[in-house]
């Protein structure tokens, strides 16, 4: 095969094409404008779905995207990146008739018209002289940043990365969610006079100390952390690569031509595993091969992304986990060595847990191997702020999201816990404008009883 | 179609006009429109005639001359 | 944010769109949840002696799988007593001061009965009255709604009743089933009217059921003419309107009604005349929620032109809109068709061949693929093909500058006539 580099960069161009006007048209008036409607209780930031709906409809594509923004500060991101099946989409009362609406499609329609328009949504709030700081500008950071900027606080994000939007920035792959989109959204919260201070990692530029100090609140919303070892030898071999800070490779640095025909295996099988698998492909290796230690009933990804590595070309190994990464003389990476397996008890998720079988080992050549078996968990940071946590999961309220430190709200994937599937951009927004919510009633709350 | 006899017949308008005659007068009926040319000074030599009437049937030929009819009050005001 | 109040003849509201007088204000209740979700007035359910409504009163068409473009129905005016809904009209108005709250009244065409209805609703603090010359069915074979409505002589003379007692402003609501609702217009303009409202119901059959051969509704298996309202109705009464608006003896502000569903028609019908609009089936079809889209598209409308106060747009298309007589003849437009976009569907052919000016060609290009071309030249610029396209911007109707000046039907006529009359004159 004989790519390009802008072959690889046509590559990473989004995918899917946005609607046309007609198409958004026809379908906006193919929505029943339900009352109460099922939509909206799917959407984990209720939505007002049939509202901006008919706001298409109707020709007011401002306040559409207004409708949408409002509830989701990160809602033309997920217009991409939601599992819509599972969600709005899922719940549409059109699947008993005929066909659900597209909502995902025309919330993104509605999105890239104030994105094209650089239209500027919401206001800040009155100023009310109290400050909050929040740890992480990914969505749940975002999301409340926004929340409180509108309420009246001053707020400042303090981001590790030289941009803010978290996962959304540099995470999901370009072909599903190019960078422009989530610096929009980070412009929208900028538009609110919330300070966005970029390069800055909380625990090494700045300590927890003096947030606690010099804040009246603090929002936790860092993530998770890179993807763990995977305990087997040859891991740090040449040619072994961490998926996150693969694709975030992709959305920062001059694509490169470094996989072009090149034998690739991914291991995992949640959404960063499809993500490093088409993320290959697209690079143009010559096979690309996620192995997963189950089947394909308990994967994590979503069925879309399931279906869209298919369709890349992306082969499945289901049952079959890594046992040792061999390289050669110069420490590059030449074989994998697999065991097969077999699903045993349910363990404590709920999941049945893969047994290998014995003596069924085997080795395939490779030239690359991409680790997606999940994230860590930053727990420096978190025991720098002295929270409660297990196993590196932030403790929270759930009806506040307060931590064991009354003044720290923590949300998004840094109270994600483990074996409930996938994290969601659209979980972390709605936790994140929860707890600004309930920020506010503790700051109120706290001056109303010293009054 | 329609536009070539459009064309035909305004050829013949603009023909009596440079041969320097005027609209004197206009009849419409369901034939449509009988449109009556005088030369502005009589020819001397006498090989022109004195009046012309042209049969416009085409529409646009029919805006044709009023455009020109108006044009012509307008210069002789 | 544009300032959305309105006065109509000194009606205020804090934005101009009004409930139209129907089931969606039948009840205190009903017109409270309309003030709570925004609207900015509402016209009471007719008033009058309480009357019997059929079982099965509406019907609708539906068009290409839409429903509701076009709405029926056989009810009467209020069914409830005076007093109870008089104590409701008290009730809202008391929460919701800042509401128009006017209350739509038809009685029997006698002085007395108009007397007395108007002093007893008035009493309870109306905002202003608005009789109901235009109900086509049911009432009108009782004397009154559009029987009345229709003869500019009896709606001049219950306007002037009125007026002889009224103290708030009176609007007249008229029936569009006549040929020249400007004649009714004026009248109510010389009854004393401080505004007018159109458009009421227009006569209809729904249909016919093919196998029943029940008319759509029936009532245990007889029907009546109802009144046609919704999207369908919308072109009817903005004419109306913009015929009224135009109007030099009819000087009075007018509330728009028919059809409307959306902000959009709204600002359509307040270019062509209408101080405020009225909403009756788009409520019916989705409740009173879809205020706040009207409110919103309007305000995004308003100051994406940079307009302070939605009454600066009242009538602003008026003085555009003319007889036949008064338009340019020498104004051309051609079809120009987008190879590029159009996707071959022929539709624009076809149309052009069978129904206009055959001026359309379908051709073959070096690379034998088909393309249609439209012969400017014959082109007449109907806009046929460009209305049957099923592709936005497939077709452009492009302005083709004219070598004349413009020419209107009746300057030519005058020049002609002008002329010949001048010959007469010489002879
Ligand atoms: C490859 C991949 C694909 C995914 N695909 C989807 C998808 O299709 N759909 C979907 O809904 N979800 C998807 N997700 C999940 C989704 O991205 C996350 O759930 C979501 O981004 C969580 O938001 P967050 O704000 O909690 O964390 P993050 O997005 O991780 O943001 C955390 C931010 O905190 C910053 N930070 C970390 N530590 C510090 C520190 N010490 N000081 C300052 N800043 C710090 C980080 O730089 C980052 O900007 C995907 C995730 C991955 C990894
Ligand atoms: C079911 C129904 C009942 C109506 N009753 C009244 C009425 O009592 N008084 C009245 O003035 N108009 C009545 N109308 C007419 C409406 O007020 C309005 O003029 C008409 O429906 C056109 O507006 P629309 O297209 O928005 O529906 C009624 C309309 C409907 C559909
Ligand atoms: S459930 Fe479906 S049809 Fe109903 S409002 Fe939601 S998207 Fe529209
Ligand atoms: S505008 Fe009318 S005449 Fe011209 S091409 Fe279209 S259909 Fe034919
Ligand atoms: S109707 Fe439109 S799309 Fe169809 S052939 Fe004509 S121009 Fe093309």
């Amino acid at each position: 095969m004989n790519l390009s580099l802008s072959d690889l960069e046509k590559n990473f161009q989004e995918v899917e094409p946005g609607l046309t006007d007609r198409e958004a048209i026809e379908e906006a008036n193919r929505c029943l404008y339900c009352y109460d409607a099922p939509c909206i209780k799917a959407c984990p930031t209720g939505i007002d779905i049939p509202a901006f709906i008919k706001k298409i409809a109707s020709g007011n594509l401002k306040g559409s995207a207004k409708t949408i923004m409002l509830s989701n500060p990160v809602g033309a991101s997920c217009a991409r990146v939601c599992p819509t099946e599972e969600l709005c989409e899922g719940a549409c009362v059109l699947n008993h008739s005929t066909k659900p609406i597209m909502i995902g499609k025309l919330q993104r329609y509605a999105t890239d018209w104030a994105i094209r328009n650089e239209e500027v949504l919401f206001e800040a709030g009155k100023k009310n002289g109290k400050t909050v700081a929040v740890v992480g500008g990914g969505p749940a950071g975002l999301s409340a940043a926004r929340e409180l900027a509108r309420m009246g606080y001053t707020v400042t994000i303090f981001e590790a990365e030289k941009e803010a939007g978290g996962l959304n920035t540099y995470g999901i792959v370009s072909f599903r969610l190019p960078q422009k989109i989530s610096f929009w959204e980070v412009n929208q919260v900028k538009g609110l006079g919330v300070q966005i201070r970029t390069n800055t990692k909380v625990g090494k530029d700045i300590s927890a100390k003096e947030l606690l100090d010099d804040y009246d609140a603090v929002v936790l919303a860092v993530g998770m952390g890179k993807v763990p070892m995977l305990g087997i030898e040859g891991e740090d071999l040449d040619g072994v690569y961490d998926a996150i800070e693969f694709i975030k490779e992709t959305k920062t640095n001059p694509l490169t031509d470094k996989l072009v025909g090149k034998r690739v295996v991914v291991i995992g099988a949640g959404n960063t595993a499809i993500d490093g698998a088409t993320c290959s492909v697209r690079l143009g290796a010559e096979n690309v091969k996620i192995l997963y230690r189950r089947t394909k009933e308990e994967m994590t990804a979503y069925d879309f992304e399931y279906e869209f590595a298919k369709q890349d070309g992306v082969e499945f190994r289901w049952l079959t986990a890594p046992k040792r990464i061999i390289g050669d003389e110069n420490g590059k990476v030449t074989h994998i060595e697999c065991v097969r397996m077999k699903l045993g008890e349910p363990d404590a998720d709920g999941r049945r847990r893969p047994v290998p079988i014995e003596g069924s080992e085997f080795t395939m050549r490779v030239d690359v191997v991409i680790k997606a078996i999940g994230q860590t968990r930053h727990l420096d940071l978190i025991q720098e702020f002295g929270l409660e946590h297990d196993d590196g999961v932030v403790k929270v309220n759930p009806e506040n999201y307060q931590t064991s430190n009354q003044k720290v709200f923590a949300c998004g994937d840094v109270i994600f816990a483990k074996g409930q599937g996938e994290a969601m951009v659209v979980t972390a927004a709605q936790q994140g404008k929860e707890a600004a919510y309930a920020i506010h009633q503790y700051l109120t709350k706290a001056v109303s009883e010293t009054a | 179609m329609s536009y070539q006899e459009f064309l035909a017949e305004r050829d013949k308008i603009d023909y009596l006009i440079q041969q320097g005659y005027y609209i004197k007068n206009v009849r419409e009926n369901l034939s449509g429109a009988f449109v009556e040319f005088e030369l502005k000074m009589p020819d001397s030599s006498e090989k022109k005639d004195t009046t012309q009437i042209l049969h416009i049937q085409n529409a646009d030929a029919r805006k044709y001359f009023s455009s020109l009819l108006i044009r012509q009050m307008k210069q002789a005001k | 944010m544009a300032d959305l109040s309105i006065n109509l003849a000194g009606i205020k509201s804090p934005n101009p769109f009004w409930l139209a007088s129907a089931p969606p204000t039948n009840s205190g209740y009903q017109v409270q949840r309309a003030f709570e979700a925004g609207w900015g007035g509402a016209v009471w359910k007719t008033l009058g002696e309480p009357i019997l409504n059929v079982s099965s009163r509406f019907a609708a068409v539906s068009f290409n799988g839409q429903r509701v473009m076009g709405f029926n129905n056989i009810e009467l005016i209020t069914d409830r007593p005076l007093e109870v809904n008089l104590k409701e009209i008290y009730e809202t108005k008391k929460r919701f001061p800042d509401r128009a709250v006017v209350a739509s009244l038809m009685v029997e065409p006698k002085r007395e009965k108009w007397h007395e209805i108007v002093k007893r609703v008035e009493d309870v603090g109306v905002d202003g009255l608005e009789l109901n010359f235009g109900c086509p069915h049911g009432m009108a074979e009782r004397g009154m709604g559009s029987a009345s409505g229709q003869v500019p002589e009896l709606v001049e003379k219950q306007t002037y009743w009125v007026k002889e007692v009224a103290q708030t402003p009176v609007i007249v609501k008229l029936t569009p089933n006549i040929t020249d609702i400007t004649a009714t217009a004026e009248a109510a303009v010389q009854g004393g009217a401080d505004a007018i409202s159109m458009i009421n119901t227009i006569n209809s059959l729904m249909g016919v059921d093919l196998d029943t051969w029940n008319t759509i509704p029936h009532v245990s298996g007889k029907g009546a003419h109802g009144g046609y309202c919704g999207p369908a109705v919308k072109p009817i009464a903005l004419n109306m309107v913009a015929e009224c608006a135009r109007h030099p003896r009819i000087h009075v502000p007018i509330s728009g009604i028919g059809g409307i569903s959306s902000w959009k028609d709204a600002v359509e019908f307040m270019l062509m005349g209408a101080t405020g609009v009225q909403v009756c089936t788009a409520v019916m079809h989705h409740g009173f929620r879809i205020i706040e889209d009207m409110i919103e598209g309007l305000n995004h409308y308003l100051d994406e032109k940079g307009i302070a106060s939605v009454m600066d747009i009242v009538g602003k298309s008026v003085h555009k809109y003319s007889n036949w007589g008064g338009l340019d003849l020498n104004y051309k437009v051609v079809a120009r068709i987008n190879t590029d976009v159009c996707i071959n569907c022929n539709k624009c052919y076809i149309s052009c061949e069978d129904a206009s000016h055959q001026c359309i060609d379908r051709l073959t290009d070096e690379n034998g693929k088909e393309y249609l071309k439209v012969r400017e030249e014959d082109c007449v610029g109907c806009n046929l093909c460009s209305i049957v396209c099923p592709v936005d911007g497939a077709i452009d109707m492009v302005e083709i500058p004219s070598e004349h000046p413009p020419m209107t039907w009746n300057e030519r006529q005058a020049a002609i006539s002008g002329l010949n009359s001048c010959n007469v004159d010489v002879k």
